[in-house]
């Protein structure tokens, strides 16, 4: 085409500028494309990664260096050097030798394709020959000559290779015999070098160089990297659990190993993240473990988008407001509202437990989890909020069918309006006087409802009393009996254990509860003489089913003078807070009652009627329609049984899929809190009623959650078991199973939880509370403070781990039903439960699962030991050897050593221990039952050196059995022995 | 200070004063000094400086720079720089611009036609000739390589947002069209879904299709011309300019939670309240003004609405055609003319419509439920 500048509507010369200016900028912007494509943050951590690796490959490499003898290893190479140079010496013969055996193999190589090639021309013919022959054919005889030229041959060749073998192996052997030393040698510093040649090779995979290191940069380069990268996302995919995306559930494809590359790789645990191991590798992520990586993968439990491979973008959580700073500042961390399942905090991880473990008392390895679980259960959060999980759970609270019975009337409106003033460790939460009820006028109408709901109560109530009281108590008597006989497992009297400065603390949050969690299952009785009338207590504690059938305080089978005491004892323990402290009693609001009453009747009819409804009806009438109007009104009956709201439903939300809820579901008011759901579940425990801060409402519409007075910690704990309650549904096969024995060890293990045994007894690693008191108490007699804390454990119900091994199942369920005393010279006892039947057999086998025992009948072995047994025996008995009756009850005569070695009644052994468990007992106390006082007369390490020698050959397992034989003689009459045979 | 000027902001976009503010604004820069009162016709000529490039250019800059500086806002930012946001607020630039151009030039060739000159197109156009190579192909050749470069930049730093896994448990609030449809959903707030999303986009674009039939007027074609299609250009821009990108500007960025609205600067509360009952026109006449019952026969019900709707079609067009624009019906025979007015009509009813709202809260003006038949 011709070129006509001047007709040209636009000057060439600059759009050729413009054509190159943009063609460049279109090959910058194509770079920048493929650069954004392809620049992953995931790489270049797996790039860091690889650089570890290095490192610590390096540092094995060089460890190891050290820990090679280098004189070994010298000499060695002073050997192999002497037998290379012997060697060259005759390097002649040794070229000779090479050239022989090259010779050799070449003639190999020329007569095996010789010989194959004969060979195939053989079978060819020999073919040939056969079918002529059974054709018949004429040219057979041919044929046959053929193939016998041709069998002659093939031997030839075949001998010539056999004989080219044994040329072989002989010029090899003629090498060998030059070289040998050498490649010995050489052999044994492989061996010792082994591990360094294997970590060597190692850092050239993980760390590589040269020409390695070209070829995999290019294997990495983009539109390459479809091949084979060696940097890529890794994944587990998971098709039993799948992630539900509201239309559809697709497979879950955990990428968090892309980064987190060392989460199960044993080795890391001290680098900074992502390249930590994970923690407790045997219990998570380990192949041998419960939670195998390749089933459970990451997000399962901790959450997050599984198919995330960037920081942000996978919804990492920040654990507190440091490290929000921190991601902040490092990755541009920002909340991510687009993903429902947010991961988990590292400090709630446990949360996701609950939806696998159900079922079970306490969930292995998660204790803040357990913790919450235990809060929820004594505070009994599921009597008000419908909880997955806690249905069936006894109300927490104790009936309210028969108060009059019970309650001093003075006492029973100040506790309604403020429960923690009159008992600061009380469950009772505090409705009234809270800050979403401060206006005008409020104040007035609480009082009218909490007189109301007593005015309900007392109307309600059986008319029960009971008789004046038939003697008189001794109030000092009766402190001992409550120190010593056992009511301080469940119940405390912190007025008088706890400093009023450490009380205080507590109560202001700053200190944990000073007394143990178990001594909370009862009431603190530091003011009960206030609360309950002087004859219901004496009733009460002689048998306490027949006030509340449902009780699980147990009978302590007192006499009545020792009953007596006790009351009289509890009843001198007043209410003693100076008038300031003490609750304002409610007065009687006659004003504002009618008006809260108009409000309530004018929601279904037209004010004048309620007005003249309310106008018809006696003064207290009015209370008590006000008190049913606010105990419906704040669910009083969630927690206390309550005539007339037997069956009413309570008025909690259900919470059985909360951790599933959205945070924008949920009310956050004003609050200055982070808009996630956990933290206004926290806030929420904390403060229920915070979030009505300014709103107006009136007074039935205002928030109704009472206040618990949780510390940090308890909330915290209950807000892991709410992120715990999902609406995931896990797959059968991927939940925790339990066998046939684990259903019963957790079927007892519910009712030691619900009886509170920990209370008293040290079971599962928990418990004994009740040593406390009762080292107090030694105190109190006189012992000193360090003295008194050592003995007390022989002073203690006894530590029932291992109680499954040791007794026998029919004498424990008998015990159960009906104790009788073991260990005489305790003062305190086992009380009588009231177990049912089912429930005592649901502890025993429990009891026995544990320790794997067969359930439930045994053979029990009754050969008594004869002629030179039982003189070993009772030589062994005697105070020259063991002496076992210095501290073993003997029946109804008492040990003759101290008190404090004193141990349980020999002659119960044959209906009370198992028979194989004496003579393990014997063997290894120590390891049955840690800090037993019981001597370890053998060495377990070395029993043969340490039995005596004169008996029985010295032979410590004929010994023990003896022994085993003969304690089980005990207590039968025909033995002879002292006692008579215990029931 | 900046408060200030916020909140004067928010209260001026409120689509009651925006709307009126836009349609003085329109007609003062289409007819600066030649509508009106001589006052009004005074206080508007300084406007017609607009169309010289210089001052358009800085009136652009200054509107861009004060866009710039409203970015600095929480919520400005939070709405304007949303990736899926950002071409709609390139969209006000882009008409803008090109509105202007367009008037600009149509301006500059009135203004040589005045002074006897051959006007722009005539002057570049040469000879007549323009040759494919490389005229057209090599530039179109380069406008490719720039579109591309922009493109694939816009992809790089503008990612696409991915949101949440659906919930059909959780609809998203505020729940938006994409923005062609922007300005539909808008007239959704004041009309029955029926008109609003069957009826006037057809019409809409059945009108779009009658226009080369119903337009007469020869001038213009090829060239930019003001002066000899005043009207037409003025009943195009306002029914795409004011109606269309308005509404969807007020639905991009004025429209939040609830459906409510927000200033541009106001903060997105999803608990915000606002007080609207709206009622119909038959309950206001005959509930609050006669204070009777509603009748129960729907025509004798609807009867003032009908009379109403029917007077607003069936009057203004022979009205109209004896006299403002009588020289049109005689340009356009009575068939043209009066399918224009009607569609002018049908345009104009969406303003009215939306005023009728804002002033006396009516709901509807014909109101037939029982035939699903609301207007």
């Amino acid at each position: 085409m011709p070129k006509r500048t001047d007709e040209y509507l636009r000057s060439m010369k600059s759009l050729n500028a413009i054509f190159a200016a943009s063609s460049v900028g279109l090959l910058l912007t194509l770079g920048a494309m493929v650069y954004d494509d392809y620049h992953r943050g995931w790489k270049g951590y797996q790039q860091g990664f690889q650089r570890l690796e290095a490192e610590k490959t390096r540092a094995q490499i060089q460890t190891e260096e050290q820990k090679i003898d280098q004189a070994a290893l010298q000499a060695l190479k002073d050997q192999l050097a002497e037998a290379q140079k012997a060697a060259e010496q005759h390097v002649k013969d040794l070229d000779e030798a090479r050239a022989k055996l090259r010779a050799v193999e070449v003639a190999n190589y020329r007569d095996d394709l010789s010989y194959r090639t004969i060979k195939s021309t053989y079978d060819a013919r020999k073919f040939d020959y056969e079918e002529a022959l059974h054709k018949g054919a004429a040219n057979a005889a041919a044929i046959q000559k053929d193939v016998e030229g041709l069998g002659k041959q093939l031997e030839d060749r075949r001998v010539r290779l056999l004989v080219h073998e044994k040329e072989k192996t002989d010029a090899q052997a003629a090498i060998n015999a030059l070289t040998g030393r050498a490649d010995e040698a050489g052999r044994k510093i492989d061996a010792l070098t082994a591990g360094i040649t294997r970590l060597d090779k190692k850092l050239d995979k993980v760390a590589p160089s040269g020409v390695m290191k070209v070829a995999i940069d290019m294997l990495n380069a983009p539109l390459m990297d479809f091949v084979a990268p060696t940097l890529r996302i890794q994944q587990v995919v998971l098709d039993r659990v799948p992630i539900d995306i509201n239309f559809a559930k697709v497979p879950r494809a955990d990428r968090c190993q892309t980064c987190h590359l060392a989460a199960d790789r044993a080795g890391f645990e001290e680098d900074a993240q992502p390249f930590a191991t994970h923690p407790k590798l045997n219990v998570f992520l380990g192949g041998s473990s419960p939670h195998p990586i390749d089933k459970f993968g990451c997000t399962p439990c901790h959450r997050g988008r599984d198919r995330a491979v960037d920081f942000q973008y996978a919804v990492h959580t920040p654990d507190s407001a440091e490290q929000r700073k921190e991601w902040e500042e490092k990755h541009d961390w920002e909340r991510d509202h687009y993903w429902e399942h947010p991961m988990l905090a590292q400090s709630a991880t446990e949360a996701a437990c609950m939806k696998c473990h159900a079922d079970v008392v306490a969930v292995p390895q998660a204790p803040h989890l357990n913790r919450g679980i235990e809060v929820v259960d004594r505070y009994g959060c599921y009597g008000c909020h419908k909880m997955r999980g806690f249905e069936n759970r006894p109300k927490v609270a104790p009936t309210l069918a028969r108060p009059l019975a019970k309650l001093l009337p003075e006492w029973t409106a100040r506790w309604i309006k403020n429960p923690k003033a009159f008992r600061p460790s009380t469950r009772m939460p505090r409705f009234f006087g809270l800050a979403n009820n401060q206006e005008p006028g409020d104040a007035e109408r609480e009082d009218a409802e909490v007189l109301g709901v007593l005015a309900y109560l007392t109307s309600k109530s059986e008319k029960v009393a009971y008789p004046p009281l038939p003697g008189r108590g001794d109030a000092r008597r009766g402190l001992r009996l409550v120190r010593t006989v056992g009511c301080m497992g469940c119940h405390a009297i912190e007025r008088d254990e706890v400093k009023p400065e450490v009380l205080q603390a507590r109560s202001r949050g700053e200190t944990p509860d000073p007394i143990a969690w178990e001594r909370r299952f009862g009431p603190d009785l530091s003011r009960i003489g206030s609360k309950a009338r002087p004859e219901w207590i004496y009733q009460w504690i002689r048998n306490p089913r027949q006030y509340n059938p449902d009780t699980r305080m147990p009978n302590l089978r007192l006499t009545e003078q020792e009953a007596l005491d006790v009351t009289a004892y509890l009843v001198s323990l007043k209410d003693d807070s100076a008038a300031g402290e003490q609750t304002v009693p409610p007065k009687p609001q006659p004003e504002a009652r009618d008006r809260a009453l108009l409000a309530y009747l004018s929601q279904r009819m037209p004010p004048p009627d309620a007005q003249a409804k309310i106008d018809a009806m006696s003064q207290s009438d009015r209370d008590v329609l006000l008190g049913e109007r606010t105990i419906s009104r704040y669910g009083c009956f969630g927690c206390h049984l309550i005539p007339g709201f037997e069956k009413t439903p309570p008025i909690g939300t259900d919470l059985s899929e909360e951790g599933s809820k959205p945070a924008d579901l949920l009310l956050f008011g004003f609050e200055p809190i982070e808009h996630t759901a956990p933290a206004w579940f926290l806030q929420k425990l904390k403060d229920p009623r915070s979030f009505d801060a300014g709103h107006q409402a009136p007074f039935y519409d205002r928030l109704r959650m009472p206040h618990f007075g949780f510390n940090e910690e308890q909330a915290s704990a209950v807000t892991l078991v709410l992120q715990g309650l999902t609406k995931e549904k896990m797959p059968k096969e991927t939940m925790r199973l339990l066998s046939a024995r684990d259903e019963a060890i957790e079927a007892g293990r519910r009712l030691v939880r619900d009886y509170n045994c920990q209370g008293c007894h040290s079971l599962d690693g928990r418990g004994g509370a009740v040593r406390e008191a009762i080292a107090q108490n030694l105190v109190a007699d006189g012992r000193s403070e360090e003295e008194a804390q050592s003995i007390a454990p022989s002073f203690s119900p006894p530590i029932l781990d291992g109680e499954g091994d040791k007794v026998q199942p029919d004498w424990l369920f008998s015990f159960l039903r009906n104790p009788t005393p073991i260990r005489p010279w305790l003062e305190v006892r086992m009380p009588t439960f009231g177990f049912s039947d089912e429930e005592a057999d649901r502890l025993v086998h429990h009891f026995a699962a544990r320790e794997q025992r067969v359930f439930p009948f045994q053979t029990m072995p009754q050969a008594p030991p004869q002629g030179a047994e039982m003189q070993a025996a009772l030589r062994m008995f005697g105070p020259d050897y063991f002496n076992c009756w210095n501290c073993h009850q003997q029946g109804a005569r008492k040990p003759s050593g101290p008190p404090e070695g004193w141990a349980p009644d020999l002659t119960l052994a044959y209906r009370r221990l198992n028979a194989d468990w004496i003579e393990r007992w014997l063997a290894n106390p120590q390891k049955m039952m840690p800090g037993t006082k019981m001597p370890t007369f053998y060495d377990p390490e070395d029993p043969a050196g340490s039995a005596p020698p004169d008996v029985l050959g010295g032979d410590p397992h004929r010994q023990m059995k003896a022994l085993g034989a003969y304690v089980f003689t005990l207590g039968l009459k025909r033995s002879g022995s002292a006692g008579p045979a215990q029931p | 200070m900046i408060e200030t000027i916020k909140h004067a902001v928010n209260w001026l976009s409120e689509p009651s004063r925006f709307f009126i503010l836009t349609v003085v604004a329109f007609f003062a820069l289409l007819f600066p000094g030649e509508m009106g009162p001589a006052w009004l016709r005074r206080m508007t000529r300084p406007l017609g400086g607009i169309y010289r490039p210089k001052t358009g250019g800085i009136a652009f800059a200054l509107l861009g720079f004060f866009f710039l500086l409203a970015c600095f806002d929480v919520n400005f930012a939070a709405i304007v720089l949303k990736p899926d946001n950002v071409p709609i607020a390139g969209m006000i630039f882009l008409v803008a611009f090109f509105v202007w151009f367009a008037l600009q030039q149509g301006r500059r060739n009135d203004a040589l036609a005045a002074a006897g000159q051959p006007i722009v197109e005539k002057q570049e156009a040469g000879d007549g000739k323009v040759l494919v190579w490389p005229d057209l192909v090599h530039t179109e050749f380069l406008c490719l390589i720039l579109w591309t470069i922009f493109l694939i930049l816009w992809s790089i730093f503008l990612k696409a947002p991915i949101e949440e896994p659906a919930n059909p448990a959780k609809t998203p609030n505020p729940s938006k069209a994409p923005w062609y449809f922007l300005g539909l959903q808008e007239m959704l707030v004041y009309y029955d879904p029926w008109i609003a999303g069957v009826l006037l986009p057809g019409l809409i674009i059945v009108g779009l299709c009658a226009i080369p039939y119903i337009d007469k007027n020869p001038k213009g074609n090829g060239y930019f011309t003001w002066k000899e299609r005043k009207a037409e250009i003025t009943l195009f821009l306002f029914g795409f300019v004011v109606l269309w990108v308005w509404l969807i500007i007020i639905g991009t960025f004025l429209r939040g939670p609830n459906q409510n609205f927000f200033g541009p600067f106001e903060y997105w509360d999803s608990h915000k309240l606002v007080p609207l009952i709206n009622i119909d026109l038959s309950q206001i006449i005959w509930v609050k003004t006669l204070g009777m019952a509603l009748p129960k026969n729907p025509l004798i019900r609807e009867g003032f609405g009908l009379l109403l709707v029917a007077a607003f079609f069936l009057v203004p067009p022979p009205l109209l055609a004896k006299t403002w624009l009588k020289s049109h019906y005689e340009k356009l025979g009575p068939a043209r003319f009066h399918i224009m007015v009607f569609l002018g009509l049908t345009m104009l009813s969406l303003p009215i419509k939306m005023m009728l709202r804002w002033t006396l809260n009516m709901h509807y003006v014909v109101s037939i439920p029982e035939i699903f038949f609301n207007i």
